[in-house]
């Protein structure tokens, strides 16, 4: 959970940096270019995080089948 | 889940950099579009995404003629991963599409036959997962899957041609000799950016599959 934590600064620092860059250019749109990069970024990191968490949550439930089949 | 093989670890380095380089690049590098301006910079993510849609979608097909000829439940999982990656790709497609499309046309959404048409591909494969978790038959479910993953895949080329066929707001196919050289090799380096983040993140659901195959086994067994 801590890379995510970090990964999540990342992405908040990377925001920052992009709204004064594009702001700093005068870009017109700039909401548009803005909102679009972020939802990219944002959706591509969120489906890599579920895909970790579904991982690691499936990978307990067949621990506990191994453990209570040792149990047996 | 397991650790990481060499090969996952090598394509998430290389689909985090090039994501990196590439957005760089698109938002800073190359010029502005002389007709659009900086709105157009939203096509550096906006085609790479569909057509990562597209290849996703056409490994599903691919992958469910083999499950329907040969029966191994292998090319089910890599359809069924496939198939999630290529619904995540369309709803960032459909989102960047209208973002663009506010500014340049004037509205969010408008049921133009490019924008249907790809609502449509979106339904077809939320409907393929949903199916996916009625069943709870393993081999029902992966012959009902692997037949709605060829009839879904009949919408892609529709959706690709749609531009031509109908009259539409979208914009018809670019080809490198209608577009600039620093919007193409721009545009090229996103599609590989996106090509690795696929990669990894098919590496990654197939290993997923795998285990929730496991589980479910053994959840039979133990039933």
């Amino acid at each position: 959970m801590r890379k995510w934590s970090v990964i999540s600064v990342i992405y908040i620092v990377a925001l920052i940096l992009l709204w004064v860059y594009t702001g700093r250019a005068e870009m017109e749109n700039r909401g548009f270019v803005f909102a679009g990069y972020a939802l990219t970024w944002g959706a591509l990191l969120w489906y890599a995080f579920r895909l970790e968490s579904r991982g690691r949550a499936t990978a307990r439930a067949v621990e506990s089948f191994e453990v209570a089949g040792a149990g047996d | 889940m397991g650790p990481r093989s060499a090969v996952e670890k090598t394509l998430g380095i290389l689909a985090v950099t090039t994501m990196v380089v590439g957005s760089w690049v698109g938002l800073v590098v190359v010029p502005a579009d002389a007709a659009q301006g900086n709105v157009q910079r939203l096509m550096y993510v906006h085609v790479p995404a569909a057509w990562l849609a597209f290849l996703a979608f056409f490994i599903v097909f691919v992958m469910s003629v083999l499950y329907l000829i040969q029966r191994d439940p292998r090319w089910d999982r890599v359809g069924a991963s496939s198939a999630e990656i290529g619904v995540v790709f369309t709803v960032v497609t459909l989102l960047l599409g209208m973002l663009w499309g506010k500014p340049t046309w004037g509205v969010y959404w408008t049921w133009d036959p490019r924008l249907t048409t790809t609502a449509i591909l979106l339904a077809i494969y939320v409907g393929y997962l949903a199916l996916r978790s009625f069943a709870d038959d393993e081999e029902k479910r992966a012959r009902w899957s692997a037949i709605v993953g060829v009839i879904g895949f009949v919408n892609v080329p529709i959706v690709y041609m749609s531009v031509t066929w109908w009259r539409t707001l979208h914009q018809p196919p670019s080809s490198p000799r209608s577009v600039a050289p620093d919007i193409l090799w721009t545009l090229m380096l996103n599609l590989a950016a996106f090509t690795l983040v696929y990669a990894y993140l098919m590496v990654r659901r197939i290993r997923l599959a795998k285990l929730e195959g496991e589980l479910e086994k053994r959840m039979a067994y133990n039933a």
